[in-house]
């Protein structure tokens, strides 16, 4: 069993290598990552006038944050992320951090109310995350936290953009 | 979502003379609010109709007491030690042996002190203070300006901060550059003339350059000894020094009037006060394109029993 298991793995992370191999085309990749997930099946995301994410677990009861594809582009190289200090009761629209740029730092605001709960530690030590994959939340994408849903939080959702919606947005900028 | 309400003006709030600097940095928070506010009125679940008018883009230009700004990256990581060498007493230079003076008694040789405080901005420490000019403006950068149609992104901004900051010095025949480390530097890329630093909130924009006119150097240098910056840092002074002062006779040719209003001296010409009208003046071209100098209505700030007053100044 254990001799199986090990001729397996190698062919695994050969999988894993090939995916980001094709980074270029990262959100196909990204869909197959949902799709072979283990994980809650994922809501769609959505999004804020001020680009920011979030994604909702399948039971709504979580979500992850992050700043859009539109805005990480905007921004440049992030050289820094400042992540909340857990856990954080937040309103829609509080900041929870910012991303700095070389020159500049732009705050991230929570699309929805609810507490922060986890941050994505990885983004301290690689800031860099975040351009490569601003709108994946898989443990080596740049999200940035995550929260717990509040009441309030569900109603928030109702005011944000949808992908298609956002995309139009984006456009008329 | 675009301004609906035409940008009539920019408006240009300048404070002569030498600011607290958590002075301007509330009148620039204030400004910042009033931004915020209207945006969360704006989307809102029920907006107002009709909606109040939006802020006016606005520059804010001062010179602060000494003060040493650290930016996001640099919350609280300052050692005791880098702390006491940054609030350490500055003494006044000696003219004639340009030595520090230590022991004399008469108060305009009194030591200076530096404050540190702490900012949300990018970029690393900095200083501010006597003989610099500090550049916030606080715009909506989501709005529709002739020369950004469509509004400005950051790194657009940033580029835009740049571009005026070397327009200025060009005013004064002196060329400044951009390098790949952050602020406008001369000719050489070797010694940062002004510093670059930018927050934004909701798009707002807050912080921004400081330009050294005739900031006194040393202050910079402990920065560079508390290990937290490496490289040199000039002023428009210095640079004027270095090439002779031969800025002073095309001073005196082409602006009679400047020259004779200064008093016939090219030092004190060379003021945060002309240079920060000069740089909002380049800012208005960069926004509005070339006939930009007539969208900016100055108001000049005075603090009256700590309320700001604004008195508008009539055009030159």
């Amino acid at each position: 069993m254990a001799s199986i298991v090990r001729s397996l793995r190698p062919v695994a992370s050969r999988f894993a290598a090939s995916s980001s191999r094709t980074a270029r085309s990262w959100p196909i990749s990204q869909f197959q990552a949902r799709t072979f997930s283990a994980s809650s099946a994922a809501q769609a995301k959505k999004y804020t006038k001020d680009h920011e994410w979030i994604e909702l677990s399948e039971d709504k009861k979580t979500g992850y944050i992050g700043i859009s594809e539109y805005a990480a582009h905007a921004l440049g190289d992030v050289v820094y992320v400042e992540l909340p200090t857990i856990p954080m009761e937040v309103a829609a629209g509080d900041s929870i951090g910012a991303v700095e740029s070389v020159k500049s730092a732009s705050d991230i605001n929570s699309p929805i109310s609810g507490t922060i709960v986890a941050v994505n530690d990885l983004l301290e030590e690689r800031p860099g995350t975040i351009n490569k994959g601003p709108e994946d939340e898989s443990s080596a994408g740049g999200w940035v936290a995550k929260v717990e849903v509040s009441d309030a939080g569900i109603k928030d959702l109702d005011g944000l953009m949808d992908a298609a919606a956002y995309k139009e947005f984006t456009e008329e900028e | 979502m675009w301004q609906v309400t035409p940008i009539t003006h920019l408006r240009h709030i300048h404070l002569p003379g030498i600011t607290p600097f958590p002075i301007a940095q509330s009148i620039q928070q204030n400004l910042v609010s009033q931004f915020l506010t209207h945006k969360a009125l704006v989307s809102s679940p029920s907006p107002p109709s009709p909606l109040p008018p939006p802020p006016h883009p606005t520059v804010l230009t001062f010179t602060p007491t000494p003060v040493f700004t650290t930016g996001r990256r640099e919350h609280d990581t300052l050692t005791p030690s880098q702390i006491s060498l940054l609030k350490a007493p500055l003494y006044p230079l000696k003219p004639q042996t340009g030595k520090g003076i230590k022991r004399s008694k008469p108060p305009e040789y009194e030591p200076q002190y530096a404050e540190i405080e702490p900012t949300l901005r990018g970029g690393q420490t900095t200083f501010h203070g006597p003989g610099q000019l500090v550049v916030y403006p606080v715009i909506d950068l989501r709005t529709s300006f002739p020369q950004f149609p469509k509004g400005i992104g950051v790194r657009c901004y940033v580029h835009l901060l740049e571009s005026v900051t070397i327009a200025t010095l060009g005013r004064w025949w002196m060329k400044g550059v951009r390098t790949e480390n952050p602020g406008v530097w001369e000719e050489g890329g070797e010694k940062k003339i002004a510093a670059l630093g930018v927050h934004l909130r909701r798009s707002i924009s807050s912080y921004g350059v400081g330009l050294n006119i005739q900031t006194d150097l040393r202050w910079f240098e402990r920065i560079v000894a508390c290990g937290l910056v490496g490289k040199g840092v000039t002023s428009m002074w210095a640079m004027e020094e270095a090439r002779g002062f031969s800025g002073e006779d095309k001073f005196k040719m082409e602006r009679p009037d400047l020259w004779e209003l200064h008093g016939e001296s090219y030092k004190n010409a060379m003021c945060p006060d002309l240079v920060g009208l000069q740089w909002v003046e380049e800012f208005a071209k960069g926004l509005y394109g070339v006939h930009g100098k007539e969208k900016v209505r100055l108001q000049i700030g005075a603090l009256k029993d700590g309320e700001l007053q604004l008195n508008d100044h009539l055009p030159r």
